[in-house]
């Protein structure tokens, strides 16, 4: 009865809370447009791929004070909005499939960032690492997308598309 | 006298380029050197935030609470609060302490406030 219940009872979740979300949107010859957040927190279904991961957007670290502080009133108004959320499925989800090395799948589903919720699609990478699962990917995001405004006395030194890079240390929750 | 005001000119130039390149790089906040905006226990933070209005995002704070959960780099205070540390010290579970941090805002996939630049200050 017990094993019963065990098999049929909560879902299996992985998650952490200290992902890291890194973007970079330097233009050649210019100060360099970049910053890091170590504080990401991601939970997965590992029956069903369902995946949510959350960014307060106040954590994003820049190299230069200034541009932090642009970045979040000029730009990402994170008073107003301060939350990044993507959220959906990872299609095709198998967790017995996943191994040491990368494995990768499709992830479908929806990205809020400025207040704008954009439908998104983008390739993972999950890969087994004792008991945890690493999941990284990559993409590159238009800010005009998300109603994210550059002034076009910088527009020069901000490159059009930017670069994201997700590394979520999932541990079982 | 042309000399005397070529000095002159240069010197303005040296100074609004010092103070342009202070400006542009300007240093960091130091939350630890910072005054705390709100000060009391880990579970009457997390109160203040999921209420109506949150003013106290991006802000310091310091917070009395219990370690519930040790992460590998942070903790849980109180089950409330999640501070992300610098360094992780030797605590143990239950253990109270002191910390001071930057409140990031409120984790709804966790339902716990959110802190970064976190530092234990216990006497």
């Amino acid at each position: 009865m017990l094993l019963l219940c065990s098999s049929i009872g909560m879902a299996q979740k992985f998650g952490t809370k200290a992902g890291s979300i890194a973007f970079e949107a330097s233009v050649p010859s210019f100060e360099p447009v970049a910053a890091k957040h170590s504080s990401v927190s991601a939970v997965l279904n590992s029956d069903n791929g369902q995946l949510a991961v959350l960014a307060l957007v106040t954590g994003f670290r820049f190299d230069i004070a200034l541009m932090e502080e642009h970045f979040n009133e000029n730009y990402m108004e994170s008073e107003v909005y301060p939350k990044a959320v993507l959220k959906g499925e990872i299609k095709d989800f198998d967790f017995k499939a996943i191994n040491a090395g990368k494995t990768a799948f499709q992830f479908s589903g929806s990205l809020e960032i400025h207040g704008v919720v954009q439908a998104f699609e983008t390739e993972l990478q999950l890969s087994k690492a004792d008991q945890d699962l690493l999941l990284s990917a990559r993409f590159a995001l238009k800010p005009e997308d998300f109603n994210i405004e550059i002034p076009k006395i910088v527009a020069k030194k901000i490159a059009d598309e930017v670069w994201v890079d997700v590394q979520l240390q999932l541990k079982s929750i | 006298m042309k000399r005397k005001s070529w000095i002159i000119v240069a010197l303005v130039l040296v100074v609004v380029a010092v103070l342009g390149y202070n400006y542009l790089y300007q240093d960091h906040r130091d939350i630890q050197q910072e005054t705390a905006v709100f000060k009391g226990t880990a579970s009457e933070l997390k109160t203040l935030l999921t209420g109506s209005e949150d003013t106290l995002s991006n802000t310091t704070v310091e917070l009395r609470g219990y370690v519930t959960a040790l992460e590998l780099d942070g903790l849980v205070l109180s089950n409330s609060v999640y501070c992300k540390l610098d360094s992780i010290p030797e605590v143990s579970l239950q253990e109270n302490l002191i910390i001071k941090g930057r409140v990031l805002g409120y984790d709804s996939l966790f339902e716990l406030v959110s802190m970064d630049q976190c530092k234990i200050i216990n006497d």
